[in-house]
């Protein structure tokens, strides 16, 4: 179900949903999403259907259903001029989230997301056995939205934001 | 669709042959999760198949596709190189599609036998940009 809200923070919640950590609902996160947008730009609209379907496609293959997080919970809205993507899930993998803090750190760090973009992909044409592990630098590259990741309680919550103009 | 194509979910791959040339085009969505272990074999089938041929790979009427599909779609570039005389990539010069010929060509710089251009979607028959 799609909510459309005003709150006092000029904060527009374009879509909240919970997910059954399934890859078919993957897609229809995509169509919600951008039915959410359907006035934005092609563009952003574009953007923003990615980089949602890549971070729920991270939370369900490297997340789990904790007591605390059973499900993913996924939140799109605009924030003072930015629109931002949140997928919360749960995950008692410590080595795997500190890779994903890393990669997030690495790119906002990076002047020039195409430059790591790039290295992977020869990465991969040397290794093509290798996971792709491509889909936070393709938010970054293609997608323009800056990451910020936080891992609490076993709690990993992954915000992608960009200008909205 | 050709015994020589390949379906896998919303995405169809097919293959058009001319007397020289091999057109391998991608279409529809590729969202699977793990979309090279169906892709792969198929696609190594489909390489050696169009060895003898100039070979174009075009990927403008593909819709969308998730990062999980970038690996096979670069393995089957990276194995066109070694099989083959001349191989095109064709993106589409709008949308999401531009950044990928842009890191296309910039991977090609280190194959042997792959270009990459981009099409206007108004220009359909019209290769605008060539790297």
């Amino acid at each position: 179900m799609v909510t459309l809200i005003k709150d006092q923070l000029n904060m527009h919640r374009y879509y909240d949903t919970t997910m059954q950590p399934a890859w078919h609902t993957v897609r229809e996160l995509r169509k919600r999403v951008a039915e959410a947008l359907v006035d934005c730009s092609a563009e952003l609209k574009a953007a923003a259907v990615m980089t949602a379907s890549e971070l729920a496609e991270n939370a369900i293959k490297y997340g789990e259903s904790i007591e605390s997080a059973s499900e993913i919970q996924f939140s799109l809205y605009s924030d003072n001029g930015e629109i931002c993507i949140e997928c919360v899930n749960g995950c008692t993998n410590t080595a795997g989230v500190t890779e994903l803090i890393e990669r997030v750190r690495e790119i906002a760090s990076s002047a020039d997301a195409s430059v790591l973009y790039i290295q992977r992909l020869e990465q991969l044409m040397a290794n093509p056995t290798d996971s792709a592990k491509l889909g936070l630098y393709r938010v970054a590259l293609e997608g323009g939205f800056a990451l910020e990741c936080t891992y609490e309680n076993d709690v990993v919550r992954v915000k992608a934001r960009r200008k909205i103009q | 669709m050709s015994d020589a194509d390949i379906q896998l979910d919303t995405l169809t791959i097919s293959v058009a042959k001319s007397a020289t040339r091999a057109t391998i085009a991608w279409k529809g969505t590729s969202d699977s999760r793990n979309p090279g272990a169906a892709l792969n074999p198929a696609l190594e089938r489909l390489v050696q198949s169009v060895e003898s041929f100039d070979v174009t790979v075009d990927f403008t009427e593909l819709e969308y596709m998730n990062s999980a599909t970038i690996a096979p779609l670069m393995e089957l570039i990276r194995k066109l190189d070694t099989s083959c005389k001349s191989v095109q990539v064709v993106f589409l010069d709008a949308g999401w599609q531009c950044t990928h010929y842009r890191c296309m060509s910039a991977i090609a710089r280190t194959l042997k036998h792959v270009t990459v251009v981009s099409r206007s979607p108004q220009q359909p028959d019209s290769m605008r940009t060539t790297r």
